[in-house]
Formats: structure tokens, C-alpha cells, sequence
């Protein structure tokens, strides 16, 4: 049986992959791809652990996880859509409506 | 072999993680993106978790990538150059992101649960990430979340709605 271990650090390298596409990128959709990166990297922790001490329900919160993650996929991108309308854009330093 | 497979596996998903973030055209993202679900469910197999692995490329490849690759081609095609400019906020993130991640691989490799492959269990090997062990967690210990998860989505078919509607 292969180790945990490697199960977490191949998790825990696509979760350093998935937030350097946060921090990094500029267009907004290439950043939303990089949080559902970081998504799946904490899924194959949760699948890895179940596995490992035998619990099924870890699979069951990977499914709630997966479930929310399509939602919130939907709502950013009715919202990426509605600021590309206003602002014709992509970029998100253009979105600097609330001067944050 | 198990651990070859693995191993190909992983360097698979990492290397199409990285082309993500990397790629200059969000199609090409897009469809990276894809390849690396898909070698995720792969890794899933390996792990006995066929249920998931099948939702994986179900919902994510199938439903939500659609989605993705729907609104990319409304836009018109951006060529951005490769990070925007590189302000020193950028340059600093570097050292950072290394940072975080010796300690994610330090932390998560220092072996703190080396014996929890070892606790007692009643499942049988082969009924572990099947439908009917993960059907009948659902349906009876997670039956109110599992409701509640169809709320979410009917918020979050209405949130969609009303955004796009609000402004017409």
C-alpha cells in the first residue's frame, strides 16, 4: 500500500500550485480555475484519510465539497459575466470599483 | 507498481496544475484544467474511491468545465502577457509561496498519524468506495446535510438568475 504521506504532499503541492494562481494571476477566470485547484487538493487529502483509517465518510464531505464547489462556480461566474458587461474586462485590477 | 502508478499520477497532476496557472489563453487553462480533474480521478482510483472518482469526472469535467469553457467563449480572446506587470508585490510573493509550501510538505510528511492505518474497522476491503457503502451514509447518518445540499444549489441557481437579470 502506498504511504500517506505521499498521498498529502502531492495534496499539499497542488494546494501551493492552486494559491499561487490566486496571488498571480490577473484574469479572473484563470483565478477561479486556481481556487477550484485548491479545492481539489484538499478533496484528495479528505479522500486520502478516509482511505487510510477505512472511514467512509470522508467520501460523503468530498461529496458536499464537490456540491458546493459547483455552486459557488456558478455564482462567480454569473458575476465575472456581469462585471465583464459593466467594465468590458477581464482584468481584476480593473475592478477597483470598491478601492480596496 | 502501485507506487510507479502513482508516482506517474502525481507528476501528471502537478505538471497540469502548473500548466494552468501558467498558460497564457484561459481555453488552454481551461482544458488543462480538464486533463487535471481527470488525473485526479485516476489518483482516486488508486485510493479504492470509484464513486468519487466517476462524480469527479461527472460533475466537474463534464458539468462545471462546460460552464467555464461556455463563458470563456463569450468573451473575446485575451492574450494577457503572462503575469500583467510584475509589480513588487508580485516578486514578493515568491519567497512566500516557497515558504508555504517547505512547511505544507514538512508538516504533512513529519508523520503524526503513522498509526492510523492501523485502527479497527468493520468495512470489508472491497465494499469501501462503492455506491452502496456511500449510498447509505447519504441516505440515512447524512440525510438532513444532503437535503440541505439541494438548497444550496437552488440558491445558487436563483443567485445566477437574478444577477444576470438585475441589470436588464
Amino acid at each position: 500500500m502506498i504511504p500517506i504521506k505521499l498521498y498529502l504532499v502531492l495534496s499539499g503541492v497542488l494546494f501551493v500550485i492552486g494559491t499561487s494562481g490566486v496571488l498571480v494571476r490577473k484574469n479572473v477566470l484563470v483565478m477561479l480555475m486556481s481556487v477550484e485547484i485548491m479545492l481539489n487538493a484538499v478533496n484528495l487529502a479528505f479522500v486520502s484519510f478516509a482511505r487510510y483509517m477505512m472511514l467512509p465518510k470522508g467520501q460523503v464531505y468530498v461529496f458536499f465539497s464537490i456540491t458546493v464547489a459547483a455552486a459557488e462556480v456558478i455564482v462567480g461566474l454569473a458575476i465575472i459575466i456581469s462585471i465583464f458587461h459593466k467594465k468590458e474586462s477581464m482584468d481584476v485590477d480593473d475592478m477597483n470599483v470598491l478601492k480596496g | 507498481m502501485g507506487l510507479i502508478i502513482f508516482l506517474i499520477l502525481g507528476i501528471l497532476s502537478v505538471f497540469t496544475a502548473i500548466a494552468v496557472v501558467v498558460e497564457k489563453r484561459p481555453v488552454y487553462s481551461a482544458l488543462y484544467f480538464i486533463a487535471n480533474l481527470v488525473v485526479l480521478s485516476l489518483i482516486y482510483l488508486t485510493l479504492h474511491s470509484e464513486f468519487l472518482a466517476v462524480v469527479q469526472v461527472l460533475i466537474y469535467a463534464g458539468a462545471v468545465m462546460v460552464l467555464f469553457l461556455f463563458v470563456i467563449m463569450m468573451m473575446p480572446p485575451v492574450v494577457e502577457n503572462r503575469f500583467g506587470k510584475m509589480s513588487f508585490q508580485k516578486f514578493l510573493i515568491m519567497p512566500l509561496l516557497l515558504i508555504f509550501l517547505f512547511e505544507l510538505v514538512y508538516v504533512l510528511s513529519c508523520g503524526l498519524y503513522a498509526s492510523a492505518g492501523k485502527s479497527p474497522s468493520s468495512l470489508s476491503f472491497e465494499n469501501f468506495g462503492g455506491i452502496v457503502s456511500l449510498g447509505q451514509l447519504l441516505f440515512k447518518r447524512y440525510l438532513v446535510p444532503f437535503e440541505i445540499t439541494s438548497l444550496i444549489l437552488l440558491v445558487a441557481i436563483i443567485g445566477a438568475v437574478y444577477l444576470r437579470r438585475s441589470e436588464q
